[in-house]
């Protein structure tokens, strides 16, 4: 490239230049540049400037709105007539990143696939379809200036049909979800009672402060899944090390916070978990920890709070407490739990798979309710046994419960829970269970949805 | 705590207990006075006696005053102080010596400990906020498109000492921003400590993780030219503030540590390799894998940060040019791009189309494509003008 060239694309890059830096752009001599520069005054204009209020006035040149566009074109001109070996270069560089992004992508999409639940689906759905587009555009480009892209071309046909088809799995467990989300406000009170009532039963009370004890003799628990929505707690790690001293085969998923597009992505995820073991879930854990300030509101809005023994253990001020209103946002968080709890519950399989062989759109399998929805406390067992009935950790029983109510009566130690897993069978609450307390199931929705569903 | 001299009243600020305040400050005395604990010479029994007879005294008293009354807690403290005093240390040896002077220096740093109701923190940690938060009005005041300062408070907050996991596994410290805006613009950083856990490497993670509060949101929205319109926040998933900024907050930290500004700590003057590395160190955890994290936005962010470095490559071309080059003459221009843009009242989503359009752009575009490219990063950065900045990305977009 010459250096003139490279003078001009200095210029037009910077718009306002001195000689010293059209120079380094250049790799020439400050004389040379300024030669240049006052040969083309017809490009720009010569002035003391201080370059953005950072140091001295200098001598900088300034490009012309109409040396703008004389240089434009003059550049255009130049670059499509030359076999620059620095355009070519900078075209191979390009493409270089174009396959970089491309192997990002591909990436990505397995994890989308593989159903991460970490994962924001819909953000990352939507950053991806982006992405691809952009890059799409940037191949178009390239190839308009030369390089064969066939290959980088299928590749991106391909990642643009993997994300149709996680499009199409996605809208069908949104349809799923919000058709759940409706037939669980009446049925799942009901069955987290009736749960409840089964655990009562049979729990033996083996609780510590704090830490989770598996109680003697439990051997065998089954594989135990956590969802664990402690927020920035690590607090589920006893739990999962409880299980896998019982040798229960045991997950957690980290879910700080459920957003509405978080729990369609968490239920696709807890399905291919499911799926992935060959549907050996046993158990579900939804775990909350009231040491966390804001778990508390939730508390106080339910007015069972030991204050004398919180404020023992965190002698903070209650003013001094931040967070949401109290109940507000966990309420919410509350409901969108039960929203998965009920999914489970009503014994659909939360998320559409492609059987083998399959073309078309995939179904929603039917499976067998295996997996129960608790909301687990580790750190305050004591608290939370606070308005217990029969002493084995439930605050609520008895009276008609809201949905909310519902998710707080099934507060238990993780001692409690465990002890109940190894003690009781796997409970049943799927759809036909509940038409039978004359609870609706939505299974004519579910059906009209085109999604079978068996109990 | 004001660390500007806006007219806006003060904020209720969100405070420690006085018993874990006073613990923060002896953590904090221990770290600024003995701070990694090397010492001149090899004696192990001066490191012994520093690490057993001070250290892990003052520690483990850090703990016990977090839930003492204001009497027993003030004993406390002055106990230590005196416990530290009758240390006996050997005269004309060197490790024994810095041991005396560093002793000196926590004592000192003691005298008020506990025992002032209303200090909110450690002077030093308020004074350095002060000192960062000049330099970035600096910055921001030096833009060709105008800003307003706001006035800047900090807070200090309190982190469970199960909280561990994320970011939080490299540093006891986070930070967060809030706005308060009425009639002037007000923000307020809160810096969240660990219980039990501030230690040297956490005094060296400060300057950063203020940094990052001050220049990415303290400062965010502040352009004049939008003054009538409200700020808008962004949360932890801005690609633009969590990426692309933050590697401006870490040349931001590196240029005042190496830099001679006067009112440094002495710490962070004398101990500049150490901040340096453990600033470096959390600003490359904040895109490595964690719990807390979703891949897509650690992507995003890595993504943003690649692009930073690819804009940086384009305009380091020019060298240092004639300006003062605190940072660089390319860390200089990408910084000016990067406040005028930060400086706008975008909506989260406009600022991560932004970073994304050029992130794309910055990695695909050659020949006078390129050149319009930076041409247009390069007109941004003095007029503001996101119309301009936009139709030039339009390209890029997805």
């Amino acid at each position: 490239m010459s250096q003139n060239l490279k003078i001009k694309r200095g210029l037009l890059r910077l718009g306002r230049a001195t000689v010293r830096e059209l120079a380094a752009f250049a790799d020439a001599n400050e004389s040379t540049v300024r030669n240049y520069l006052t040969e083309r005054r017809d490009l720009c204009t010569r002035e003391e400037v201080a370059p953005a209020g950072r140091g001295r006035p200098s001598l900088t040149w300034t490009l012309t709105p109409s040396g703008r566009a004389v240089l434009r074109e003059e550049l255009r001109a130049e670059m499509l007539a030359s076999d620059d070996p620095a355009i070519d270069e900078e075209r191979a560089t390009a493409l270089e990143h174009v396959k970089t992004s491309l192997r990002d992508l591909d990436e990505h999409l397995a994890g989308l696939e593989a159903g991460d639940v970490s994962e924001d689906r819909d953000a990352a759905f939507a950053y991806l379809r982006a992405r691809t587009k952009a890059l799409s555009r940037a191949v178009g480009r390239l190839a308009g200036s030369g390089p064969s892209l066939v290959a980088e071309e299928i590749a991106l046909r391909g990642i643009d049909g993997r994300l149709d088809a996680l499009d199409e799995r996605r809208q069908a467990v949104e349809a799923v979800t919000e058709v759940v989300r409706e037939s669980i406000s009446d049925g799942m009170s009901a069955w987290v009672r009736r749960l409840a009532g089964d655990i009562g039963r049979t729990v033996r009370g083996a609780v510590g402060t704090g830490d989770v004890f598996v109680p003697d003799g439990v051997t065998d628990l089954g594989p135990v899944l956590i969802i664990d929505a402690s927020g920035p707690f690590v607090g589920s790690d006893p739990l999962l090390d409880a299980a896998r001293r019982a040798n229960a085969p045991a997950m957690c998923l980290h879910v700080p916070m459920l957003a509405e597009a978080e729990m369609a992505s968490l239920l696709t995820q807890v399905a291919s978990s499911c799926a992935e073991l060959a549907g050996s879930w046993t158990r579900l854990v939804y775990r909350y920890d009231s040491r966390h300030p804001e778990s508390r509101s939730l508390l106080d809005s339910f007015g069972t709070v030991d204050d004398a023994r919180w404020q023992a253990s965190y002698p903070i001020e209650p003013s001094r407490i931040p967070g949401p209103h109290p109940g507000d946002v966990h309420v919410r968080h509350a409901k969108r739990m039960l929203g998965v709890a009920g999914r489970f519950a009503s014994g659909l399989d939360p998320a559409p798979r492609r059987l083998p062989g399959q073309s078309g759109s995939p179904v929603f399998e039917a499976s067998s309710p295996r997996i129960v929805a608790l909301w687990c406390d580790a750190a305050e067992p004591s608290v939370v046994r606070k308005g217990s009935r029969s002493g084995a950790g439930w605050m609520f029983e008895g009276a008609p419960m809201t949905p909310d109510e519902a998710m707080v009566a099934v507060r238990v130690s993780p001692a409690d829970l465990l002890g109940t897993m190894a003690a009781t069978s796997p409970p049943h609450a799927g759809p036909t269970a509940l038409a039978a307390q004359g609870r609706p199931t939505r299974e004519a929705a579910v059906t009209a949805s085109g999604i079978a569903s068996a109990d | 705590m004001t660390s500007s001299d806006g007219s806006a009243s003060a904020p209720r600020l969100t405070l420690l207990d006085a018993g874990r305040r006073t613990a923060l400050e002896i953590r904090y005395a221990v770290a600024a006075a003995f701070r990694s604990g090397g010492l001149p010479g090899t004696s192990e029994t001066a490191a012994a006696l520093l690490t057993d007879g001070i250290v892990g005294p003052a520690l483990a008293r850090s703990n016990v005053v977090r839930t003492l009354p204001d009497a027993p807690r003030s004993q406390a403290v002055a106990a230590l102080r005196d416990l530290v005093q009758a240390v006996e240390l050997p005269a004309g040896c060197p490790a024994f010596d810095a041991i005396r002077t560093r002793s000196d220096d926590f004592r000192a740093r003691l005298e008020h400990a506990g025992c002032v109701e209303d200090a909110p923190m450690p002077g030093e940690i308020a004074s350095l906020f002060g000192i960062l938060d000049e330099v970035v009005a600096r910055l921001y005041g030096g833009l060709d498109v105008s800003v307003r300062r706001p006035a800047v408070h900090l807070a200090l907050g309190r982190l469970h000492s199960d909280q561990v996991a994320g970011l939080l596994d490299s540093s006891a410290l986070s930070g967060s921003c809030r706005w308060i805006d009425g009639s002037d613009l007000v923000s307020v950083v809160t810096l969240s400590v660990r219980d039990d856990a501030f230690d040297w490497d956490c005094a060296c993670h400060l300057p950063y993780v203020l940094a990052h509060e001050l220049v990415c949101h303290a400062y965010q929205g502040t352009a004049v030219a939008d003054g009538a319109e409200p700020r808008l926040q962004v949360d932890g998933s801005c690609a633009w503030s969590e990426g692309w900024m933050d590697v401006i907050a870490l040349w931001l930290v590196e240029g005042w540590v190496r830099g001679d500004q006067e009112g440094k700590p002495a710490w962070i003057v004398q101990e500049a390799t150490d901040v340096l590395r453990a600033c470096s160190a959390l600003n490359a955890r904040r895109i490595g894998a964690q719990a807390t994290l979703p891949p897509i936005q650690r992507s995003r962010r890595i993504y943003a940060r690649r692009a930073v470095d690819r804009l940086l490559a384009e305009l380091d071309r020019f060298g240092d040019g004639d300006g003062d080059a605190d940072l660089g003459g390319g860390r200089n221009r990408v910084l000016a791009f990067s406040l005028a843009l930060n400086a706008l009242r975008l909506p989260q989503s406009d600022r991560d189309r932004v970073v994304d359009a050029l992130g794309v752009a910055l990695e695909t575009s050659f020949g006078i494509d390129r050149d319009e490219l930076i041409a247009a990063v390069v007109d941004f950065s003095a007029t503001g003008d996101m119309v301009a900045l936009r139709r030039t990305l339009a390209d890029y977009e997805g």
